[in-house]
């Protein structure tokens, strides 16, 4: 895995994670009930280690792990998109996708929420 | 010149009143009437009388009767519990007809439209978005290999209406593998109503056929889907023939969650690029002290704010942050298609067949959501 790529990726989304999570402690969402993020990578980064982390966000932003998970894809097929369950009611769709073109990562994510969206593209 | 005449069949308080509005622009068409089935309720007669009001046109309230007049197109645009009826007796009377989505409820009256279809030999289309500048730049990168091998796409399509945060805290949608009802006052099932947008989309630009859902709907914002037990949100997952996968978001989730209108955006991850279609890109974003959208008074007639009649009397600020480029307003685009496809004798590329098998994603989409399993494609027939 090329590291200067993953250092970049993980601080994004650490940084991205806490502006995230600001967010949804002031309410300003509402409660948080559906994610849709999708990850272009460059091929030399792994996408289930992303998806993992993305899973993890997903985790901490509905304030629990999902119950339930159907994928689409797996790494040898260069994208994997996993729609995610939660017991009460929430759900996810998180792809992570390899892009020859993608000269860092980009993502483009959509977090609603009972009565407000966030909405993130890099 | 005025080469057709066209019935109406429906009023205010459904898509009719923009149907209507698209139609009687066309150089080439005339509004001759509106109607309905004998049967319909007081309430709803009246609201048809009402659209024909709007248009000078005369009310007819026999469709049989009016189906004899001198009419070569019909838009049909009734609830969705009676779109087969209705459908099929506009083909039989050989019209061209032009459709509200989603096709039908049942499989069963999908079935009938199709068969109905089959033996008229007139043209007849489904509604959709494929039209729009967003959707026509995103088939041309497929085609021109912008993409290159398209290895999935995602879909998103959700309404921004109505006033979200009313659900009740802890309300978790238990879905139904066959809805029974679709037309309410309130609310409406937002995955099929929305829903079709996308998957219509989907089959479009891929030209493939879903072999499997997995999907999941919720009751996440609004307080009135979650009375009658509809959903306002929706998401799919979905295989297609040839290792294609897929994944589409639809919904209505509140006025003040997007600057415009609501998501409209399709995403084509291939072998060569991951592009991006947007229907508000480019745009201009304009911030000043000019007071932006705030919600209307709620109209308990309409809280979904779903029909523009419904907001004459208060009408909504208008949302002024994004300035979008001119774009083609995709209803008249697909009326000009679908007059196009008339006068050629070209086959639409929403007709019945193409909008029942489309149609068919969504309600296998209920039967996967209710049981939390992935659903094949086609849903066996009883």
């Amino acid at each position: 895995m090329n590291q200067g790529t993953h250092e970049l990726k993980s601080n994004h989304l650490r940084l991205l994670s806490h502006v995230v999570q600001e967010t949804i402690n002031q309410g300003a969402i509402g409660t948080p009930r559906y994610l849709r993020c999708i990850i272009t990578l460059s091929s030399e980064d792994g996408l289930e280690a992303v998806l993992l982390e993305l899973t993890r966000l997903a985790g901490a932003w509905f304030g629990s792990g999902a119950c339930s998970s159907y994928r689409l894809g797996c790494d040898e097929s260069t994208h994997i998109t996993e729609m995610q369950k939660w017991s009460e009611g929430q759900g996810a769709i998180l792809t992570a996708t390899h892009s020859p073109t993608a000269i860092g990562p980009r993502l483009d994510l959509m977090l609603i929420g009972s009565r407000g969206t966030l909405y993130h593209e890099e | 010149m005025t080469d057709y005449g066209v019935l109406l069949v429906g009023g205010r308080r459904s898509h009719q009143e923009s149907h209507a509005e698209v139609f009687s622009t066309h150089p080439k068409c005339k509004l001759v009437a509106v109607t309905n089935r004998k049967d319909v309720s007081d309430y709803r007669a009246h609201l048809d009388r009402q659209l024909a009001k709007d248009h000078g046109i005369p009310y007819i309230s026999d469709l049989d009767e009016a189906l004899r007049l001198d009419v070569q197109i019909v838009s049909s645009t009734p609830e969705v519990e009676v779109r087969p009826e209705v459908a099929v007796k506009c083909l039989e009377a050989g019209k061209h007809l032009y459709l509200d989505k989603p096709l039908a409820g049942t499989l069963q009256g999908l079935d009938a439209i199709v068969q109905a279809y089959h033996s008229a030999h007139v043209t007849a289309q489904m509604f959709t978005t494929i039209h729009s500048k967003w959707a026509q730049d995103a088939k041309r990168a497929i085609e021109d290999g912008s993409v290159g091998r398209l290895k999935t796409l995602h879909i998103e399509n959700l309404f921004a209406k109505g006033r979200a945060g009313t659900v009740p805290v802890g309300t978790v949608r238990c879905e139904k593998e066959r809805p029974e009802r679709f037309t309410y006052v309130e609310a409406k099932r937002e995955m099929f109503d929305v829903g079709v947008y996308c998957i219509a989309l989907l089959h479009w630009l891929t030209g493939r056929h879903t072999e499997t859902v997995y999907c999941q709907t919720g009751n996440y914002f609004h307080a009135q889907h979650a009375r009658v037990d509809v959903e306002d949100f929706g998401a799919m997952s979905l295989k297609m023939d040839g290792s294609l996968t897929a994944t589409i978001l639809a919904g209505r989730f509140g006025a003040t969650s997007h600057p415009q209108n609501g998501p409209q955006r399709i995403v084509l991850v291939g072998t060569k690029a991951v592009l991006t279609f947007d229907a508000y890109r480019p745009r201009v974003e304009i911030y000043n002290d000019t007071l932006d959208f705030i919600q209307p008074p709620l109209d308990l007639m309409d809280p979904m704010a779903m029909w523009g009649s419904t907001a004459i009397d208060n009408p909504p600020r208008p949302k002024r942050r994004w300035a979008s480029f001119a774009q083609v307003n995709p209803m008249e685009a697909d009326v000009a298609a679908f007059i196009e496809c008339i006068e050629t004798g070209r086959t639409p590329d929403i007709d019945p067949r193409a909008a029942a098998t489309l149609t068919e994603v969504i309600l296998a989409g209920y039967v996967s959501a209710a049981r939390g399993t992935e659903v094949s494609l086609p849903l066996p027939r009883i």
